[in-house]
């Protein structure tokens, strides 16, 4: 695990769970399945595909666990894990991309004084 | 070349994704102009419970599926109003507006009785009523723009550049 990688801790009923970030795609696949199908099996699939894949320490087997002995249900793991993931992301990239802009009015992906590993 | 004459049909439409293909009843227009508020997935809302559930089956089981969706979606688009699909989406748009939407009601056009083909050449004559070939011409280029990342779909009059000048002159008013 390297130093630099970024995760997101999410807290589920008192216990906190540790994700990767979840690539846009996936997210709107899900998003997709959702506003087609009523079957909850379907929807439960998407999120099994995309955060067994995000999930970090076995996070996902244990949220399998809750799930089985009914201590979670799917929107539980939609809105408060799903739904979270979806709001931190895109903070952090507003973030992103408002600090690539430098200054307000300079862009400094086109400034040549300043170098790229001087951040 | 479309033919003008699907336009007033009442027919199902189908889309295919990943090989399978799905059928969708026949929606009045008004179920159109709601299903635009999400295109990628227009082909989705329009399709009945059984196409839907296959369709959610689809994106599930195929990584691709949500992009041959959204392809999909668009193509049925521009087949149901015999238009590019961002010429029918920008009149259909405009078709709610509430100036343009009082005068199709004060006009008895129907959006639940007409077929979104109709609705969409409703506005158009609305959109162009009282306008000069030059008038016309401009509104029509204007329509015609593609979107960003769409451009190759942007017909022009053939391969004669002539042609194209003779076009957009008449639309700068130099002519």
């Amino acid at each position: 695990m390297g130093d630099d990688e970024k995760y997101y801790t999410v807290q589920v009923k008192g216990t906190a769970y540790r994700f990767r970030p979840i690539p846009n795609e996936d997210f709107e696949r899900v998003a997709l399945i959702q506003s087609l199908s009523t079957d909850v099996r379907k929807i439960f699939g998407a999120l099994s595909m995309v955060l067994s894949q995000a999930a970090v320490d076995d996070a996902w087997n244990k949220l399998l666990d809750r799930y089985v002995a009914k201590e979670i249900t799917v929107k539980e793991l939609t809105t408060d894990i799903l739904g979270t993931l979806v709001d931190r992301q895109s903070a952090d990239e507003k973030k992103r991309a408002k600090a690539s802009k430098g200054p307000k009015g300079l862009d400094v992906a086109s400034a040549t004084l300043v170098p790229a590993d001087a951040e | 070349m479309r033919s003008e004459y699907r336009l007033l049909a009442r027919r199902q439409l189908s889309v295919t994704v990943c090989g399978t293909r799905i059928l969708l009843p026949h929606r009045p227009a008004a179920e159109w102009v709601a299903a635009l508020e999400h295109p990628s997935q227009l082909a989705g809302v329009l399709a009945d419970p059984e196409g839907r559930e296959a369709l959610a089956e689809l994106v599930l089981d195929h990584p691709g599926a949500a992009s041959e969706l959204r392809r999909e979606s668009l193509r049925v688009l521009d087949e149901a109003t015999g238009r590019r699909w961002w010429e029918a989406a920008r009149l259909i748009s405009t078709s709610v507006g509430t100036e343009t939407l009082g005068r199709l009601v004060l006009a008895g056009v129907d959006p639940w009785s007409r077929s979104v083909g109709e609705w969409v050449a409703a506005v158009y004559a609305l959109c162009t009523k009282g306008q000069d070939d030059k008038g016309r011409l401009r509104f029509d280029f204007m329509l015609s723009i593609p979107p960003p990342g769409y451009e190759d779909g942007w017909d022009d009059v053939g391969d004669d550049p002539l042609a194209v000048a003779d076009q957009v002159s008449a639309l700068m008013g130099k002519r």
